[in-house]
């Protein structure tokens, strides 16, 4: 409606600017239209107005109407088997076939009378992936979103969890849960899952939808958006800026709890998560922590295998690590060190996606870095971008490390392989002692998880483990240099330290809140790294008010 | 179908070197966002089957402008609707003609929209963000920023003030 007081172009502008408002009138309406048959003027005016509009929705796209939920692919691992190859279909033939035959002449002699009882579901399917060969078998990895090949979001392109993303210039990437997140310029951002990524460097924008939650990790802490529209930046190395313009976050912390453990112990106390089936006769010993510990005989095969935690795709289920990851045992080894014997601690096999803890004899396939030939134990995971690779620490008794003899003692010792994608570093720490790492690329994330089974002690006479081990525990961080020290120090006086977790362990710890329009400085603690950000009292919020 | 006198990776590079121009053409002959997206989508596919007819050195953004406005009346025929203003097929003519010479220097003032947007203050640049990547009515987008739609126009007309302004100094 007309405003008798403006003048021509104040109403026109006026108008205009509902246009671009997206609330024009019917009235409104009609009567731009009327103001634009009449004036030449009144058409150029309307012509820069529109471009201008135009200019900024194309910096600003309609994101929340191309990013519609999109169902998680549910590809099964036996689905990306290469069928379609007949060269590949014909090799994998001839290896299932010379390996069956060479199987049943090496491994199965025996195997009925020795009553290995009722293995459970998970078993069969990973003998399958198993009697391959370990490298031959693909796991799809689980799609968590997708970004967009041209400035139109027309053409979509699946991102993987764990994925890297950096660009030169800002990308925008659509959660499957329906998540808007825009990485700037030179950020360093790593998928996690549907609902959740890693920030290394630089600033993410994050728009969740309704109902939608998406949560952005820096080191120890996270921020958690609810239908919240939010960014996080890393300001130094220790601390993140939060600003929050719509909705309300929840800022956690990290709590040093492992993700999964078990004690062995004879009686399963509440605190082991995912139930142990024992295969191979009777395999519970006195513990050397607590009251039971995993016995393996390696000519009896013994071995534990863990029920339950598994998914169909890699980057699900609860073995998925992603921007760190922690194995920790207390072996006691009699490994004889023979060129093929192997003796694994820990091991999921997931084809290339594995993660793997065990005693070997280096072949430098697979090492990064490279060492000489010989007796050493192997710490292997997979990085996004840098493919599978193992830590192999020489049992050499250098710089550090212990021999072979020292390691195969008859005493328990304390293993500890972490990786830190917020460091790169992966390393092997020994009896309280970090004593070998190597140093990775900032920002590479793991991709783990997927349908095969976690077994504790190898499965096959040629990895099959000889010795004891107990205190078993996942974390999905790297445990931090005091923490591995607290821990061996209460195995010298005989104290567990896993009993000091409940049953369901938090891993992330509220400790405040951020509102609309409210913004903040969270502190990462430079030395642990863990759980040692200040806590806020009842009256003052842990963050401190930001620029 | 390859154009014949044109090598595809230059007939790629002048499609999409276009595509904001494109857009901004489409949008001042039909203010729909939704709708200009899929007749900026004909459009492509047609320039890309029509690139013989153009004449090398010739205008290609006044040419693909031609082809933009008769997917444009092709939509509207197709959709059995018209303008969103309501305007008449004559008027359409008349401002089509009139917006093909205003747009020699969009491409300046796009770049220099680019570096004004880099200087905006946090806060107007998500009130922006969160404008256009909704494309929500005012009324629902002040509900989820906590400000009345009345504080909300405001604010949106104050930052399109200052960034007219800054595009101008920009140019200048």
């Amino acid at each position: 409606m007309k405003n008798e007081s403006e003048s021509p172009n104040e109403e026109l502008e006026s108008l205009l600017e509902s246009l671009a408002n997206r609330d024009l009138t019917e009235v409104n309406r009609c009567r731009l239209q009327t103001l634009l048959e009449e004036s030449d003027s009144a058409r150029s005016l309307y012509i820069r107005s529109a471009s201008f509009d135009a200019m900024l929705a194309y910096e600003f796209p309609a994101l929340l109407n191309t990013c519609d939920r999109v169902p998680v692919e549910k590809a099964h691992w036996s689905n990306l088997l290469p069928l379609g190859s007949l060269v590949l279909g014909v090799s994998i033939f001839l290896i299932l076939a010379g390996f069956g035959a060479w199987f049943w002449t090496n491994y199965n002699d025996g195997a009925d009378k020795r009553n290995i009882a009722g293995q459970p579901r998970e078993a069969s399917s990973a003998r399958q992936i198993s009697s391959l060969d370990y490298d031959l078998v693909a796991i799809p990895i689980r799609t968590v979103g997708y970004t967009f090949t041209n400035d139109q979001l027309k053409d979509k392109v699946g991102v993987e969890a764990g994925t890297r993303l950096q660009l030169a210039k800002p990308l925008r990437f659509c959660t499957v849960s329906g998540s808007i997140l825009s990485p700037g310029h030179e950020a360093v951002f790593a998928t996690e899952s549907d609902d959740s990524g890693v920030l290394f460097s630089g600033r993410v924008d994050v728009t969740s939808r309704e109902d939608a939650r998406y949560s952005v990790t820096y080191r120890n802490l996270r921020v958690v958006g609810l239908s919240a529209q939010y960014w996080v930046e890393i300001v130094t190395g220790e601390s993140i800026r939060v600003h929050v313009f719509s909705g309300q976050v929840s800022i956690q912390t990290k709590s040093e709890a492992p993700k999964v453990f078990w004690t062995f112990d004879a009686k399963p106390s509440a605190a082991d998560l995912l139930p142990l089936h024992l295969v191979g006769a009777s395999t519970q010993t006195r513990g050397i922590l607590g009251d039971g510990a995993l016995e393996c005989r390696e000519e009896l095969r013994t071995y534990a295998i863990v029920e339950g935690g598994l998914s169909d795709v890699v980057g699900a289920g609860q073995f998925s690590f992603s921007s760190g990851l922690t194995i920790e045992a207390v072996v006691q080894s009699s490994w004889d060190a023979k060129l093929k014997n192997q003796d694994t601690i820990f091991r999921k096999e997931d084809g290339p996606n594995r993660l793997l803890l065990g005693l070997q004899n280096n072949k430098q396939e697979w090492s990064i870095p490279r060492v000489p030939l010989g007796p050493c134990l192997s710490f292997g995971i997979f990085l996004d971008g840098l493919g599978y690779s193992e830590l192999d620490m020489p049992l050499d008794g250098r710089e550090g490390r212990p021999s072979l003899l020292e390691f195969v003692d008859g005493r328990p010792h304390h293993v500890v392989a972490t990786y830190d994608s917020f460091s790169g570093k992966k390393s092997i720490a020994i009896d309280g002692q970090r004593c070998f790492q190597h140093v990775f690329p900032v920002g590479y994330c793991i991709q783990s998880g997927g349908p095969c089974p976690v077994k504790i002690g190898g499965w096959l006479r040629r990895e099959a483990f000889s010795g004891v081990i107990d205190e078993v525990a996942l974390y999905d961080h790297a445990m931090s240099e005091p923490e591995i020290a607290r821990h061996f120090e209460m195995l010298k006086t005989n104290r567990a330290w896993l009993s000091e977790y409940k049953n369901s362990p938090d891993q992330w710890v509220d400790i405040g809140v951020l509102k609309s329009s409210e913004r903040g400085v969270v502190h990462v603690d430079p030395k642990i790294g863990l759980r040692k950000v200040k806590r806020p009292n009842t009256n003052s919020s842990p963050l401190d008010n930001g620029a | 179908m390859f154009p014949k006198t044109f090598d595809p990776h230059e007939t790629i590079r002048l499609i999409s070197s276009h595509q904001p121009a494109l857009l901004a053409y489409i949008l001042i002959l039909h203010p729909n966002h939704n709708d200009a997206q899929d007749i900026l989508q004909e459009t492509n596919v047609v320039l890309w089957q029509k690139m013989d007819d153009f004449q090398p050195g010739s205008n290609f953004k006044a040419w693909s402008f031609r082809v933009a406005y008769l997917q444009t009346l092709a939509f509207f025929g197709r959709k059995k609707r018209g303008n969103m203003l309501g305007l008449s097929p004559e008027l359409l003519a008349t401002i089509a003609n009139q917006t093909t010479p205003m747009m020699d220097d969009f491409e300046e003032r796009h770049r220099a929209l680019r570096k004004c947007l880099d200087k905006l203050p946090e806060d107007d640049r998500m009130i922006l963000l969160s404008h256009y990547q909704s494309d929500k009515p005012l009324a629902e987008l002040s509900e989820q920023v906590g400000r009345s739609v009345g504080a909300l126009k405001q604010v949106l007309s104050r930052i399109r003030r200052a960034l007219r302004r800054c595009v101008e100094l920009q140019l200048t």
